[in-house]
C-alpha cells in the first residue's frame, strides 16, 4: 500500500489523535467517576465530596450488590438468556437477512416479506396485550418468554441485509455458475465475507440481552427467575418511590439502599461482561473483504 | 432454477414469521384499547367502544402544540447530531493506524451508552448546575454562569449535548464496519491519482458508506417521537416544561392520576403511525433521489 | 361484611386515623373496600437546624418565620463551621418547593413549612368562609407566603438555581456541612443526617416547628388513603379478604404466633410485600405512638401495648437513646432511627401540631383533563415571582388565569361531589 510520510499527513495524524485523546477523556472521565463512587463510603458520596478518586475507600458497595445467592443465581440467568437469546438472534438475523437481501428477479414475493418485518418494528399493541399473549401461551414465569418474543431483532435484520446487499452481484455469479445452491451460498461465502457487520449485530444482540430488564420484571413472578439487571433494578428501591406512604421499614430501606454507591457498582458489574466481549468481537470489525476471488 | 432458489427463500424466513406473528402481531390487536373506554376487568374484547374519544382527548390537552414540537424537535435534532458525530468520529479513528489506539478508544467511547439516567442525571445536574464545573469554568473565561437547567433557551441543548455523548460511540460502532467493508483497492486508486488524506477521506470514505448513513437515518427517523423519556425524566424541572415537556413526560405527569391505559395505548398508536409515514417518506425520497433501495 | 369479619384488632388499627380513611372508601354509605391509611404527622414538614451552629452564633431556634429567616442570614454571613471560608448557605432547594395538587404529600427539603405558616395550603382544597370548598393555591396568604419567599431569595437565603435541584442535590449540600439547615420530616434521621452525621459527627442536628401567625402549629398531611384492597363484584367469599387482612394483621402489628407462626421469618425482604395480600396496614398514629414508646423504653418505664417486633425495637431504640447523643454521634450506623423518633417527633408533640387536610381528594372530569396544566402554571408563576422574574402582583394574573383555564369549572365540580 502507498503511504506517503509527506509532513501534511504527520499533521493530519496528530490532529486526529488530539481529538480522538479528547473525545475519550471527556467520555472516561464521567466513568471514572462512576468508579470512584462505587468504591467510596456513602458519606461522602451523599455530600459530594467524591470526584474523580474513591474517597474512604471501602468495598460496601460491591458487597451489598455481590452478597446474595440471588445475584449469582440472577447472573447465571442472564448468561443463560445471552447465550440462548443471543444464539437465536444469531441464527435467525442471518437467515432472514439473507433471504430478505436476494433480488426481486430471484424471490419475488421478498418485497412483501420485508414491509411486514418492517411494520412489525413500528407498530406494537401495547404493554397490556404482549403480557396477555405470554401468559395465554402459559410462557410467563420461563427462560421461553425472555428470550423468543425478540428473536428476531428487525433493526438488526436489516443492518445486516443491507451489508449482504452490497456485496457484488459477481459473487454469486461466480457460485452460480459453480453449482452453488442458495444455502451453500449463504455459510459457505456470504457469512465469511460480511463478518464485521456480523459481529455488530451479534454485539447489539448481547448487550441487548445482559441489559434487558424491564421484560423480567413484566413477565417473571418469582424473584429467582429474574435476569440480572431486574434483580438489580428490585434490590435498589428505586428513587419514584412516592415520599408519602412510606412505611417504617421502607423509609429505613429507603436510606440504606437507595445510594448512589451501589447504583454506580451496579452499573459497572453489569459492564464488565460487555468489556470482556467487545475486544473479542472487535477483530471482526477490522478485517478488510478480500475479494480475490473476483477479477475484473 | 430461478423458482427452485424461491422455495429456499421462503423456508429460511419461516422461523422469523413465525415469531413475528405470534409475539408482534397478534398483540397488535391490542391496539384496540386504544378506542375503547378500558375496563381491565372486562378486558380488550369487551369494553365500550368509544371511536376517536380517546384521540380527541390528547388533542384537546391544553399545551399540547407545544409538546408537540418539543417532542419532534428535540428527537430530530439529536437524531441529526448523533449521526454527525458518529460519522466524524468514525472517519477519523479509520484513520489511525495504531490498532491498540484505534481498539482503546473504540471501546472507551461505547461505555457511556450503559449507564443509565438515574444516575447520568445526578451527575449532569452537578456538572450544570450554576455552582458545578462547567460554569467555573465559564467564570474563568470570563463569562457570566450560563442556567443551562433552568433556562429554556439552554435545555434542549443540554438534552441533546448529553444524548450524543452518550449514544455517538454506539452508532459509530456500524459506521466503522461498513468502513472497513470498503475495498481497498479505492484507496490506492484515489492515492495514485494524487487524493490526499483529507480528499480520500471526502472521496472514497464518505461515500463508501453514504448507504449505511441513509439506511440509520431512516431507521432513527421512526423514532421521531421517541425523544428521550428517561432522560428528560431524570434531568428536568418545572422551570423547563416549556421547551423540555415532551408527549411521554406529560403523558406521566398526567397520568399519575389514574392509570390511563387508553390515553397511553393511543398516544403509542400516534406514534407508531408517524413513525411508519416517517420511514415511508425517507424511503421514498431515498429510492427516488438516491436510487437506492434501503430495504 | 367488614363489620362482620374483621377482627376487633382490625378495627381498631382502622380507627386510629380518625376513620379517614374508611370515610373516604365509604361511597353513600357504603364501605367499598378496606384502604391503607396515610400515617398521621408522617410528612409534617420540621426545620432541622444545627444547634451546635445556633450556640456558636448565640441564636436562639425559632418559633416563626422570621426567626428562620435571622438565623438562615447569620448562618450565612457568620462562618458558622469556622473555617473561614463563606461556604455555608442557607436553605438548600429543590424542585418540588410547594405542594401541588399532584402530589401525595409536602416534599423533602420543599418550603411547605413557610407557606403553611401564612396559611397558605397549596395544592389542597380548604373550606372557605362562605362555605364552599376554594383551592389553597389562589387564596390571598399565597401571596404573602410568596412575598416572603422572595426576601429570602434576594437575601441569598435560598439558591439561585433551587428550582432545578432535585432532593439528591439538596441532600449533598446537608451531608457536606453547607446547609446548616433544610425542611424534613421527622424521619430525616435516617437520611441525609446519618451520612451528614459520619461526615461530621460534632453536628447537633434538632428539629423544630414553625408557629402561625397565629402562634399555632399546623401542617398539610400526606393523603390519608393509600391502596384499597377490593373484591371482584360476584365473588363467592368476600369474607376470605378480611380474614386474610386478619391475618395479614396478626402477623405485622401484633404477635406472629398467634398467627399461627411467621412464614418469612429470617427474610430480608419486608414481609409485608410477601403477604397474600401485600397490604401495608400500619397504625396511623404510629409516629408519635412509637415515639413515646422509644421515650419510654429508653428510661425504663412501661411501655403501650404494641406487638411483640415493635415492642422489641421500642427496647433495642430505647437501648440507644439511652446511651445518649455523643455515643450515637460516635455510632452512625445507629444515630438514625432513635434520632427521628425522639428529637425529630418532639418538636409535633411539643406544639400539639395539628394536622390540615384536604377537603376533597377524589378526581373530576376536568380534573383529569386540566389538571396537569394548572400545576404547570402554578409552579411556573410561583417560581417567577419568587426569583422576582415577575413582581408580586403579578400573582393577581395567575389567580384569574388559574380560574380562566379550568380551575372555576373544576371548583364548581368538586363543591357538587362533595354536597353529594
Amino acid at each position: 500500500m502507498v503511504r506517503s510520510f509527506r509532513s501534511a499527513d504527520r499533521i493530519y495524524d496528530t490532529l486526529i489523535a488530539v481529538v480522538l485523546i479528547l473525545l475519550s477523556l471527556s467520555t472516561l472521565l464521567p466513568l471514572l467517576h462512576i468508579l470512584a463512587v462505587s468504591f467510596s463510603d456513602k458519606a461522602s458520596v451523599a455530600g459530594g465530596m467524591v470526584t474523580f478518586y474513591p474517597i474512604h475507600f471501602t468495598l460496601a458497595a460491591y458487597r451489598a450488590v455481590v452478597s446474595d445467592h440471588a445475584f449469582f443465581r440472577a447472573f447465571g440467568i442472564s448468561v443463560e438468556r445471552v447465550l440462548l437469546g443471543g444464539g437465536l438472534q444469531f441464527a435467525l438475523t442471518i437467515l432472514t437477512a439473507y433471504a430478505l437481501s436476494r433480488p426481486k428477479s430471484e424471490f419475488r414475493s421478498r418485497n412483501v416479506y420485508m414491509w411486514v418485518l418492517v411494520f412489525t418494528m413500528i407498530f406494537s399493541g401495547g404493554l397490556i396485550p404482549f403480557y396477555l399473549t405470554i401468559r395465554d401461551l402459559h410462557m410467563l414465569d420461563t427462560m421461553a418468554a425472555l428470550v423468543l418474543p425478540t428473536a428476531v431483532p428487525v433493526f438488526n435484520v436489516i443492518v445486516l441485509m443491507n451489508f449482504f446487499k452490497s456485496l457484488p452481484k459477481e459473487l454469486d455469479e461466480a457460485a452460480l455458475m459453480d453449482g452453488a445452491g442458495p444455502w451453500y451460498r449463504m455459510i459457505a461465502l456470504y457469512v465469511p465475507l460480511s463478518l464485521p457487520s456480523i459481529a455488530t449485530v451479534t454485539l447489539f444482540s448481547v448487550v441487548g440481552h445482559w441489559n434487558a430488564f424491564f421484560d423480567g420484571m413484566l413477565l417473571m413472578n418469582s424473584p429467582d427467575k429474574y435476569p440480572l439487571q431486574t434483580y438489580l433494578n428490585q434490590i435498589i428501591v428505586q428513587a419514584s418511590l412516592p415520599q408519602s406512604h412510606l412505611t417504617p421499614d421502607q423509609i429505613e430501606q429507603m436510606a440504606k439502599l437507595s445510594d448512589r454507591t451501589v447504583n454506580s457498582a451496579k452499573i459497572l458489574v453489569g459492564l464488565v461482561p460487555i468489556l470482556v466481549i467487545y475486544p473479542f468481537l472487535q477483530r471482526y470489525f477490522v478485517t478488510g473483504i478480500t475479494l480475490g476471488s473476483i477479477k475484473e | 432454477m430461478r423458482n427452485k432458489a424461491a422455495v429456499h427463500y421462503h423456508v429460511m424466513l419461516i422461523p422469523a414469521i413465525v415469531i413475528l406473528a405470534v409475539f408482534s402481531i397478534y398483540p397488535m390487536f391490542g391496539a384496540l384499547i386504544a378506542f375503547e373506554d378500558f375496563k381491565p376487568g372486562k378486558g380488550i374484547w369487551h369494553s365500550p367502544f368509544v371511536g376517536w374519544d380517546n384521540f380527541r382527548y390528547m388533542f384537546s390537552l391544553p399545551d399540547i402544540k407545544q409538546i408537540f414540537y418539543n417532542t419532534v424537535s428535540i428527537a430530530v435534532l439529536k437524531i441529526v447530531f448523533t449521526q454527525i458525530f458518529a460519522i466524524v468520529f468514525a472517519l477519523l479513528l479509520n484513520e489511525v493506524r495504531n490498532l491498540f489506539f484505534k481498539k482503546t478508544v473504540q471501546t472507551i467511547v461505547y461505555l457511556p451508552h450503559f449507564i443509565s439516567w438515574v444516575l447520568l442525571g445526578g451527575i449532569m445536574i452537578n456538572l450544570l448546575s450554576l455552582d458545578g464545573i462547567v460554569n467555573e469554568a465559564l467564570k474563568t473565561l470570563g463569562i457570566p454562569p450560563i442556567f443551562f437547567l433552568g433556562s429554556n433557551r439552554w435545555f434542549p441543548g443540554v438534552l441533546v449535548g448529553t444524548h450524543v455523548w452518550q449514544e455517538f460511540g454506539f452508532s459509530a460502532i456500524v459506521y466503522l464496519a461498513a468502513l472497513t467493508g470498503i475495498n481497498p483497492s479505492l484507496y490506492e486508486a484515489a492515492a495514485i491519482d494524487g487524493a490526499g488524506r483529507l480528499q480520500r477521506l471526502l472521496y472514497v470514505s464518505l461515500p463508501g458508506i453514504a448507504s449505511t448513513i441513509i439506511l440509520l437515518l431512516t431507521l432513527d427517523l421512526q423514532n421521531v417521537l421517541n425523544a428521550g423519556f428517561e432522560q428528560i425524566l431524570n434531568l428536568y424541572n418545572p422551570m423547563v416544561y416549556e421547551s423540555g415537556d415532551i408527549i411521554d413526560t406529560y403523558v406521566y405527569r398526567a397520568g399519575l392520576r389514574e392509570f390511563q391505559y387508553e390515553l397511553g395505548t393511543a398516544v403509542g398508536l400516534l406514534k407508531s403511525a408517524v413513525s411508519f409515514m416517517m420511514i415511508a417518506v425517507s424511503y421514498f425520497l431515498a429510492s427516488r433521489f438516491a436510487n437506492y433501495r434501503i430495504f | 361484611m367488614y363489620n362482620d369479619y374483621a377482627s376487633p384488632q382490625l378495627k381498631d388499627v382502622l380507627q386510629t386515623d380518625g376513620g379517614k380513611a374508611l370515610e373516604l372508601a365509604t361511597v353513600d354509605g357504603k364501605l367499598y373496600g378496606i384502604p391503607t391509611m396515610g400515617t398521621t404527622h408522617n410528612s409534617d414538614p420540621l426545620i432541622w437546624l444545627r444547634k451546635d451552629w445556633l450556640d456558636k452564633l448565640g441564636l436562639q431556634p425559632p418559633k416563626t418565620v422570621d426567626d428562620l429567616v435571622k438565623i438562615l442570614q447569620a448562618f450565612k454571613d457568620q462562618d458558622p463551621d469556622g473555617d473561614g471560608k463563606a461556604d455555608t448557605i442557607g436553605l438548600p432547594g429543590v424542585d418540588q418547593f410547594s405542594k401541588t395538587s399532584a402530589a401525595g404529600a409536602p416534599a423533602f427539603y420543599g418550603y411547605d413549612a413557610i407557606f403553611t405558616a401564612f396559611e397558605s395550603y397549596t395544592g389542597t382544597w380548604v373550606r372557605g368562609s362562605d362555605g364552599t370548598v376554594q383551592y389553597g393555591s389562589i387564596q390571598p396568604q399565597t401571596k404573602d407566603a410568596l412575598a416572603k419567599l422572595n426576601e429570602m431569595y434576594k437575601a441569598g437565603l435560598i439558591p439561585q438555581d433551587f428550582a432545578i435541584m432535585k432532593n439528591e442535590q439538596a441532600s449533598e449540600q446537608v451531608v457536606s456541612g453547607k446547609a446548616g439547615a433544610f425542611f424534613g420530616p421527622w424521619w430525616a434521621g435516617w437520611d441525609p443526617l446519618t451520612s451528614a452525621i459520619k461526615n461530621d459527627p460534632k453536628a447537633d442536628w434538632r428539629a423544630y416547628a414553625l408557629l402561625d401567625t397565629d402562634g399555632k402549629s399546623r401542617s398539610l398531611q400526606e393523603t390519608p388513603i393509600g391502596n384499597i384492597a377490593v373484591v371482584k363484584k360476584g365473588y363467592k367469599h368476600p369474607e376470605a379478604m378480611v380474614k386474610l387482612l386478619n391475618y395479614g394483621y396478626q402477623e405485622q402489628l401484633d404477635d406472629p404466633a398467634v398467627a399461627g407462626g411467621d412464614p418469612y421469618e429470617g427474610m430480608t425482604m419486608p414481609n409485608w410485600q410477601t403477604l397474600p395480600i401485600s397490604f401495608a396496614l400500619w397504625r396511623a398514629d404510629s409516629v408519635i405512638l412509637d415515639h413515646n414508646g422509644i421515650l419510654a423504653a429508653s428510661k425504663g418505664e412501661e411501655l403501650p401495648k404494641v406487638g411483640a417486633a415493635t415492642l422489641q425495637n421500642y427496647k433495642t431504640q430505647g437501648e440507644y437513646w439511652s446511651k445518649g447523643l455523643d455515643w450515637l454521634r460516635q455510632h452512625p450506623d445507629f444515630y438514625g432511627e432513635p434520632l427521628s423518633r425522639i428529637y425529630g417527633v418532639d418538636p409535633i408533640i411539643e406544639n400539639n401540631t395539628e394536622p390540615v387536610y384536604s377537603e376533597f381528594y377524589g378526581v373530576t372530569p376536568t380534573m383529569d383533563q386540566k389538571m396537569t396544566n394548572l400545576d404547570k402554571l402554578e409552579v411556573d408563576s410561583f417560581i417567577k415571582i419568587i426569583t422576582g422574574e415577575k413582581p408580586l402582583d403579578y400573582f393577581d394574573d395567575f389567580v384569574k388565569q388559574w380560574k380562566q383555564l379550568g380551575g372555576d369549572q373544576i371548583t364548581k365540580e368538586v363543591n357538587e361531589a362533595l354536597s353529594k
